[in-house]
């Protein structure tokens, strides 16, 4: 490829020139939120420090009611004796009132304490307390303040009733516990005196803690967690502006075609586009980022001590070495966006999405104990962002930085092409090529499926919501299969006028094919296993994700037989006319067969509605596609999943535990799962009207 | 009167029409109706089992720690460390500079060095303890939570120990017992959550809502050349703009309810069974006396933003320049939303002068089933004041030709500048160029 | 031969969901001589524009050659571009540049010599009468103005083919007389043009050799003479409606 860079550079000057003209588009969308920032940070800065003087200055009023008032008072009287020994000011005051809980309600006092004989305690839980008692999740309880400290015979309980859904009833109980503590430890250790002890009982047993990392590093951390994200931000959204107008805004303006027609060749326009994209973002980034640190000059941003130790000079421009490819591979992004919406409004609509996939993988260094040397080095940006936490606390993989630099370009020079070829496909670059507008029924159905299983999803999460709390497993399962999906799916083919022979691939098959059924369902589960075992070795996989292999979550108290129609059976048939039959059936002039089998299954882990159960659950999803499009029928895949779940569930019935097998039971399952497939193929019956192969551009 | 009449007339059969195609508009439909219904609570669904996910994998972390220097006298101290589930003792190194070592290059997770009690009155059996960390590193944090616990644990038995050796009473040793609850009920725990994210999110969805219907229903209809059109329908030109108004300001309300109700709905689904896990019970309902507050906040926030949307972009003529001079706007009404993130505000009575803040306040107050009945009186007078005062601005802007044929080149700022405060008359070169 | 434009079974054909295959333009053989201008005549939707976009390589043809200078448009497309000026209703210029940097920017990229490129636009200044407002943002220019800024861009390179599609479309009669004028003045330069259009008038005015496009398909190719001693008719009008209802005719097997 040779690139007459000169060419570039007049582009490049023509786009900034173009650019920098637009006043008020640079005013609104980056000056406007440079001034945003600092009004925001300043404003919510000065709230929370009043919040905090005023609980810290607030002397609560508190009530004291029980058999055991009278050791409360003196308990107090001690506290209120402690902290003025310490020179603290003591800020609870007594109030007398009628009936405690009542004030408490009322806000007329932030807290109740109640002196109680153990007995008493044992006996009758407190009134007012109508929340459930749950075994599970102390350590929850705890943080948020709730204590069930043991009852010992004879010992009076000071219990402390507070409201946590007021920001003043919370802060006064958590100094009333602290100070009790307090007072308790010093009786203990008077006592201990008294009886003997030779020492100050709180000199004993000392700990001396050590730290290994400077404070440096320790900011290092805490800024490296999040530092990739906030840039990334920046450069979306100021990167956003010129790469919107740039391709989206000049079809728009019909200026592209001017240029398309002029003596430049397409990569030269697309490189002084990105270059215009990149300077943009970079430029945006680096006054952001001089906006912060303005504000951390005055105070405004709290930050811990040795930040500035964290990053000296050479550090920084590491890390700017590292973000330069970043920024490419964002501007690439951008503007492969603009290039595939029709208009300025098109490119703006689906800008969201965009900058979800650039955010997400940036805060990659938020999950613990992720290292570079892991798989993670592949992912673009996400490679950054982790070599960019460990460079900041003083790591230097020098190796695996290089890698990551070196994906992060490839990645930028990627999507460089496909903008490239964006600028080559005829039905983005001119309007004229595109076709009607309206149609109805089939082509519609096509135009408009992934939009309603988008609708059938919120359906499905609202319904989840009002239902689940409390219902049956049953009931949930009619709900979600007979009305949403079963449901969803008749009313579309209906709506759309389709013909349901077609839609679910109601087809008969070749017998030979329901023998590779038979063996590749289980096959295909115990791969399944195998696979995020492997991939465990790279990125730990939650154990969640194991166990939510083939819906292997066993209700309770439900026979047998009764599991099988409503785990296996009925999802085996419902979830496959919904996703194999009307999903496929939507998408399958869409992608090619391949990125088909991989958006259905995607699809269809997404539905499970729990993060932990779409990878698996979107495997599966993946065979199940490739067998209805290698099948052209949607009966093996219903039998398929039937299977797959019955496995599953027979596993987790019978206690055959699906985690943790060793090497060669898996690679037999892979083996037995290719040679299944190996027969669809050999007698293959390919699902008709798919996308045809990829022809010339 | 008769003037009146003609004008609903007019103004109903405008509204439909432009309610209708603004439900055809996909760019309206998205960001009005669809992602409020399914973006955010998409988005907080990710949030919080990413979340989940990564406080789980905290949790599962085993703090590898290794012991220097322990004898025989120290069992009980190592056996209640390897009683911890997430404490795991290392064999090896038995060396405090390999250990340290192997916590520098990330192997070992802490290091606990054993080391013989300072002379002078010791008790029998004590030693002291040196703790070594390496807070750069997030396992290495964790292992010093754990191992903080765990020896904190191990005095307070051991001085039990001790003062039971002395003959301390096991009642005297305890004192008093503390116990803490929460007593505010599962619902009313749910309204202060709700009360705390709902009303920010109430205002930001009403403001998207009215941001695109208001672009397009002004700015949209110059670059479609359907302004014409409109302008010279049979009905008076007050019929055609009030109409359009309140088609932008029925998109802001209705995005903003919806949003507040599927946002509950998926509080409960989503946020409700975490914290459960955590031990508490926590429900999700909006009662059912918020309801007509609920609304009538979304009525006068949505009337508000819909006739300041529109005197911004009256101004454009084409959609993205609409989209330039409404944002400003739009961050202006966002920005004191802000403010709310703060937990223990209270709705004081100065409070309710500030306009959008108190209608917000006021959302917040129902969701938590407290109505303060003066403040709410107040907020519907300024909200009315300041909706009216902006249907006057808009008069004021209507009465110039070349705004409302859309010939007028420059935005609500040049207006001002050489319309409002030259005084009269024919100002700018307002000629347009289309 | 050695034309400044030759088509050879030119073929353009679209992949839609709604319609599947669609032939917009099928099998065109044209050429256009140095100093001839030579027009396409067809209703809305004939596949003028899709021939005349796939000539100046911004569709790709599914089939066939077009040569410009003797490039091939597919194989050499930027030398082929350079080697053309392309002028339509659709194709605009940058509303925030002012009318020389328009000329200069458009002259830089098609391969003036930097050197050159003030001196270039300078003189296509002065030639389109622009002096007045060459410094002046496009978008506060009059429509005949931007109009003549962008036959100025176009000619920018001083390329040997020019390429007009619908170039009168939207234009008032005294603008589209102004644009007649100066294709013709183009034409007195030697300068090979492929000229398209609906208005019969302006072929009739215009072209030296016509083509009638319908359906993508060519149905008559010659000069307007020979034209009306084939269908005995005078009016181009007439002679247009002759060769379309023939196409009809034997056509009928697609719809």
């Amino acid at each position: 490829m040779k690139v007459d860079w000169s060419a570039v550079a007049a582009l490049f000057r023509n786009e900034m020139r173009h650019l920098l003209r637009d006043r008020r588009t640079i005013v609104v969308s980056i000056f406007l939120p440079l001034a945003v920032i600092p009004v925001m940070l300043f404003s919510s800065h000065w709230l929370e420090q009043r919040r905090k003087a005023r609980l810290e200055q607030a002397t609560f009023e508190i009530s004291v009611e029980g058999s055991q008032a009278e050791t409360v008072c003196s308990l107090l009287a001690e506290a209120e004796r402690m902290q003025t020994a310490r020179g603290e000011a003591f800020r609870f005051r007594e109030t007398a009132v009628a009936v405690p809980l009542a004030a408490l309600a009322e806000k007329r006092v932030a807290l109740v304490l109640r002196g109680v004989t153990a007995a008493e305690a044992l006996v009758a839980p407190t009134e007012g307390a109508d929340r459930p008692e749950r075994g599970a999740g102390r350590a929850g309880a705890r943080a948020r303040g709730e204590e069930r400290e043991p009852i010992v015979e004879g010992v009076p309980v000071v219990e402390v009733l507070f409201r946590a859904d007021r920001d003043d009833s919370q802060a006064a109980a958590t100094t009333m516990r602290r100070l009790l503590r307090e007072v308790r430890t010093e009786r203990r250790h008077a006592v201990l005196v008294a009886a003997g002890f030779p020492r100050d009982p709180a000199t004993v047993l000392p700990v001396t803690r050590e730290n290994l990392a400077t404070s440096g590093q320790v900011a290092g951390l805490t800024l490296g967690r999040l530092v990739t994200a906030l840039l990334l931000l920046f450069m979306l959204s100021g990167g956003a502006v010129v790469a919107i107008d740039s391709l989206a805004g000049e079809k728009e303006r019909g200026t592209l075609e001017t240029l398309l027609t002029s003596g430049v060749g397409r990569q030269e326009i697309v490189l002084a586009k990105l270059l215009a994209i990149f300077s943009v973002a970079l430029l945006i980034a680096v006054i952001q980022v001089a906006n912060l640190l303005v504000y951390v000059g005055f105070e405004l941003i709290p930050v811990p001590a040795g930040f500035a130790a964290a990053v000296p000079p050479q550090v920084a421009a590491l890390l700017f070495l590292l973000y330069l490819p970043v920024t490419a591979l964002v501007a690439g992004g951008l503007l492969l966006l603009s290039g595939y919406a029709k208009s300025y409004k098109e490119a703006q609509l689906n800008f969201f999405p965009v900058f979800l996939l650039g955010v997400l993988p940036a805060l990659a260094p938020l999950l613990p104990g992720v290292s570079l040397r892991s798989a993670v080095v592949l992912v673009p940006i996400a490679n950054a962002a982790v070599a960019v936490k460990e460079i900041l606390v003083g790591v230097f993989d020098w190796p695996l930085l290089l890698v990551t630099l070196v994906v992060n370009s490839a990645a930028a020079a990627l999507v460089a092409r496909l903008s490239i070829r964006a600028l080559s496909n005829e039905r983005l670059i001119s309007p004229a090529a595109a076709e009607s507008e309206h149609v109805t029924g089939a082509v519609a159905f096509q135009r408009h499926v992934l939009r309603n299983f988008a609708i059938m999803w919120g359906v499905l999460l609202v319904a989840a919501a009002n239902v689940t709390t409390n219902a049956d497993v049953r009931l949930q399962i009619v709900i979600n299969l007979g009305v949403i999906f079963l449901g969803g799916t008749l009313l579309m083919v209906r709506a759309y006028r389709l013909d349901p022979r077609e839609v679910f691939a109601l087809r008969p098959v070749r017998p030979v094919v329901w023998l590779a059924v038979l063996i590749g369902a289980p096959a295909g589960l115990l791969t399944g296993v195998g696979v995020f075992q492997l991939a465990n070795h790279f990125v730990p996989v939650p154990p969640e994700m194991m166990e939510a292999f083939g819906e292997a979550m066993l209700p309770e108290g439900l026979p047998f037989w009764q599991v099988v129609i409503f785990l296996c059976v009925a999802p085996g048939i419902v979830e496959e006319l919904t996703f194999r039959g009307a999903l496929l059936h939507g998408l399958r002039k869409r992608f090619h067969p391949g990125v088909l089998a991989l958006v259905v299954g995607l699809v269809f882990g997404v539905f499970h509605t729990s993060l932990f159960r779409i990878a698996p659950t979107a495997f599966i999803g993946i065979m199940l596609s490739a067998v209805t499009l290698l099948t052209g029928s949607i009966f093996p895949a219903m039998l398929w999943h039937a299977l797959n779940n019955l496995v599953a569930l027979g596993a987790a019935r019978f206690g055959v535990p699906l985690e943790g097998l060793d090497a060669p039971p898996l690679v037999a399952a892979a083996l037995i799962l290719a040679a299944a497939y190996w027969i669809l193929w050999r007698t293959r019956c390919v699902y008709p009207d798919l996308r045809p192969g990829r022809g010339r551009q | 009167m008769r003037t009146v009449g003609r004008l609903l007339e007019g103004v109903w059969p405008i509204y439909r029409r432009e309610t209708r195609a603004a439900l055809r508009e996909r760019t309206i439909v998205v960001n009005s109706i669809v992602i409020p219904i399914v973006l955010y609570p998409f988005l907080f669904w990710a949030m919080f089992t990413g979340m989940a996910f990564v406080m789980g994998q905290t949790e599962g972390f085993v703090s590898r720690v290794a012991v220097i220097g322990a004898g025989p006298q120290h069992r009980p101290f190592l056996t209640m460390l390897e009683r911890s589930e997430k404490v795991e003792l290392q064999k090896h190194p038995s060396e405090a500079a390999t250990a340290l070592a192997a916590l520098r290059s990330g192997e070992l997770d802490a290091v606990v060095e054993i080391l013989p009690a300072a002379e002078g009155g010791a008790v029998p059996g004590e030693f002291a303890l040196r703790v070594t960390v390496d807070e750069a590193k997030e396992r290495s944090r964790t292992a010093r939570e754990r191992l903080d616990r765990v020896t904190e644990r191990y005095r307070g038995e051991w001085l039990a120990r001790e003062a039971r050796a002395r003959g301390v009473g096991a009642a005297e040793w305890q004192g008093f017992s503390i116990r803490s609850r929460n007593v505010s009920s599962a619902r009313e725990m749910g309204q202060f959550l709700l009360g705390l994210l709902l009303p920010m999110l109430f205002v930001i969805m009403v403001a998207v809502g009215c941001f695109y219907p208001a672009v397009d229903a002004t700015a949209g209809e110059r670059e479609r050349n359907t302004w014409e059109t409109t302008m010279t329908l049979a009905v008076p030109r007050l019929a055609v703009v009030t109409a359009k108004y309140l088609s932008v300001a029925t998109f802001g309300g209705l995005a903003g309810i919806l949003n507040v109700g599927v946002m509950t709905a998926s509080m409960g689904m989503i946020f409700a069974p975490l914290v459960a896990e955590a031990g508490e019970g926590v429900e999700f309902r909006i009662p059912l006396a918020a309801v007509p507050v609920l609304l009538l906040g979304a009525l006068l926030l949505a009337l508000f933003v819909a006739a300041g949307m529109m005197i911004f972009a009256a101004f454009a003529r084409t959609f993205k320049e609409g989209q330039s001079m409404v944002t400003p706007f739009y961050l202006l009404v966002l920005l004191p939303v802000m403010f709310l993130q703060v937990p223990g505000l209270e709705f004081s009575l100065p409070l309710a002068f500030v306009p959008v803040v108190n209608v917000t306040m006021m959302v917040r107050e129902a969701i938590s089933n407290t109505f303060h009945w003066p403040q709410i009186g107040i907020t519907v007078a300024v909200s009315v004041g300041v909706v009216a005062a902006c249907l006057w601005v808009a008069t004021r802007i209507l009465a110039f030709e070349d705004v409302v044929v859309g010939s007028f080149g420059g935005s609500l700022g040049t207006f001002v500048k050489t319309r409002l405060l030259a005084g009269r008359g024919r100002g700018g070169a307002g000629e347009g160029s289309r | 031969m050695s034309q400044p434009v030759v088509v050879q079974g030119l073929t353009k054909i679209f992949f839609d969901d709604a319609r599947g295959e669609v032939r917009a333009v099928d099998g065109v053989d044209f050429f256009c001589r140095a100093g001839e201008i030579f027009g396409l005549l067809g209703a809305n939707g004939a596949g003028k524009t899709t021939t005349l976009r796939m000539i100046a390589t911004v569709l790709a043809p599914t089939a066939g050659t077009a040569l410009v200078m003797g490039h091939d448009v597919q194989r050499e497309a930027e030398a082929a571009r350079r080697a053309l000026g392309f002028y339509s209703a659709t194709t605009a210029l940058y509303p925030r540049l002012t009318a020389r940097e328009t000329l200069e920017f458009f002259a830089r990229i098609n391969g003036v010599a930097a050197a050159r490129v003030p001196a270039r636009a300078e003189e296509l200044v002065a030639r389109f009468g622009l002096g007045d407002y060459a410094d002046t943002r496009v978008d506060k220019l009059s429509t005949g103005m931007k109009q003549k800024v962008s036959i100025a861009r176009t000619v920018a390179h001083d390329p040997p083919v020019l390429v007009f599609d619908e170039p009168t479309v939207g234009l008032d009669v005294l603008n589209a007389l102004e644009m007649q004028r100066v294709i013709a003045e183009f034409r007195r330069e030697g300068k090979a043009i492929i000229f398209s259009t609906h208005i019969m008038s302006e072929a009739e005015r215009l072209c030296d050799r016509i083509a009638i496009i319908h359906r993508g398909r060519i149905h008559a190719c010659d000069t307007l003479e020979n034209l009306r001693a084939a269908t005995g008719k005078h009016y181009l009008e007439d002679i247009f409606i002759h060769y379309v209802e023939l196409a009809n005719g034997d056509g009928g097997g697609t719809p």
